[in-house]
């Protein structure tokens, strides 16, 4: 285990860390993807974990400035982007892309071929290639009533039996290249409780071992997932 | 070369490609938005700009659609926000696509006394005085970088050192 020297932060130092934390549990997907739990030793000793974070180094009087709150969150959304690129390479390791000729890439055609996907499971979201966007968009601009925005959810894709599906787009720093189909119940995501507060997140200040005029950012999660049930994650690509 | 020394030389690779998408609405917008290209531009990073007077923006002027394409192709965002960009429709798409589809970080460039549509009061916010945007062209850079340079975080074994980001 590494050792880390943690550095108690003042209130204004805790302040900044609770915003680290509030953006990661605002834009992590896994609850949304996976069903989630806490590790249990006791129960499930052989599982490997991988660490997702990283240390962000700072001059020590830093801690004290809250006009940077609207900064480090990014590092909470760094967090949550690592957590989808560790999943979407879990699931493209362990499943096929199903691949559509580029012309059937139509709001009639692929409604129908998500209804066929999603028979026998429930999936609740869909990742979906940032590339596909605007044709997507224009289909809602064209009237296609499978698309239905609202601002606390967002966007969400509507099957023909009108179930709906939450759509995730990539982005630069989690790209995709297909679609993705998840019933949450397929993928065990297992976290390392933080020893604190017990929640997924660790995020404190250590000592920067190379410089005391600096401190560390100390922001992680200790995770392992599993994909259980094969049937459950259905990935297709069209062209 | 080491793991960590590796993630590095990516993520200082990553920066030097980086593509940044100027948005802006009315004349006075484009402006601003043209001096924040040059200011972009002297730092190395790449603008893209959806303007006549911006040379290679030709093939995309076409249509917001084509704009909001090359869009979701960016890292990052700098939303010029101006009384005319508040009133603008084309100008809340772009914000919205961005921050909510395409998720990239998204700065606003407000200049005082303008409103701010209210999703980019929860983004990082450079205030100017009208006239004097140029004095932001540091701040814009510096708070760029620091939003650009986190990314996806890195992924390690358990047990082994996580990689330390330097930003100062």
């Amino acid at each position: 285990m590494t050792q880390v020297r943690q550095v108690q932060p003042s209130h204004r130092g805790a302040l900044l860390l609770q915003s680290i934390v509030n953006a990661y549990y605002e834009s992590s997907i896994v609850e949304a993807a996976t069903r989630v739990q806490a590790y249990n030793e006791s129960v499930e000793n052989d599982k490997t974990f991988l660490q997702i974070g990283m240390r962000v180094a700072i001059p020590r009087s830093d801690m004290e400035k809250t006009d940077r709150v609207l900064l480090v969150d990014e590092i909470g959304v760094s967090v949550a982007t690592g957590e989808r690129n560790y999943l979407r390479d879990i699931w493209l390791k362990n499943l096929e892309v199903e691949k559509h000729p580029a012309h059937e890439f139509t709001a009639t055609s692929f409604r129908h071929i998500i209804q066929q996907l999603t028979s026998g499971i429930n999936p609740t979201i869909m990742f979906a290639p940032i590339d596909k966007y605007v044709e997507v968009a224009s289909w809602i601009h064209a009237g296609e009533p499978i698309i239905r925005w609202s601002p606390s959810h967002g966007a969400n894709f509507v099957l023909e039996d009108g179930r709906e599906l939450k759509i995730v787009w990539s982005n630069k720093y989690a790209p995709l290249d297909c679609f993705i189909l998840v019933d949450r119940s397929a993928t065990h995501w297992t976290f390392k409780p933080d020893s604190s507060s017990g929640g997924r997140l660790t995020a404190i200040y250590v000592e920067n071992e190379k410089d005391i005029g600096k401190v560390d950012f100390y922001v992680k999660t200790v995770v392992n997932a599993d994909v259980i049930n094969r049937t459950g994650v259905r990935l297709f690509s069209f062209g | 070369m080491t793991d960590n020394l590796r993630r590095y030389a990516i993520d200082a690779w990553r920066l030097s490609l980086a593509l940044i998408f100027v948005g802006y609405s009315g004349s006075d917008g484009m402006s601003i938005a043209l001096s924040v290209t040059g200011c972009l531009r002297k730092h190395k990073l790449k603008a893209l700009l959806a303007s006549p007077k911006f040379s290679r923006s030709a093939t995309y002027l076409e249509s917001e659609e084509q704009i909001l394409r090359k869009a979701r192709e960016c890292d990052a965002a700098i939303m010029i926000c101006t009384k005319k960009a508040y009133y603008s429709q084309k100008f809340q798409d772009e914000v919205n696509t961005l921050v909510y589809d395409a998720k990239i970080p998204v700065i606003a460039l407000v200049q005082k006394g303008s409103p701010v549509m209210s999703v980019l009061k929860l983004r990082y916010r450079i205030k100017f005085v009208q006239g004097r945007h140029r004095r932001t062209c540091k701040e814009i850079i510096r708070v760029l970088r620091l939003k650009m340079r986190y990314g996806s975080a890195y992924l390690v074994p358990e047990g082994r050192e996580l990689p330390v980001v330097r930003t100062a």
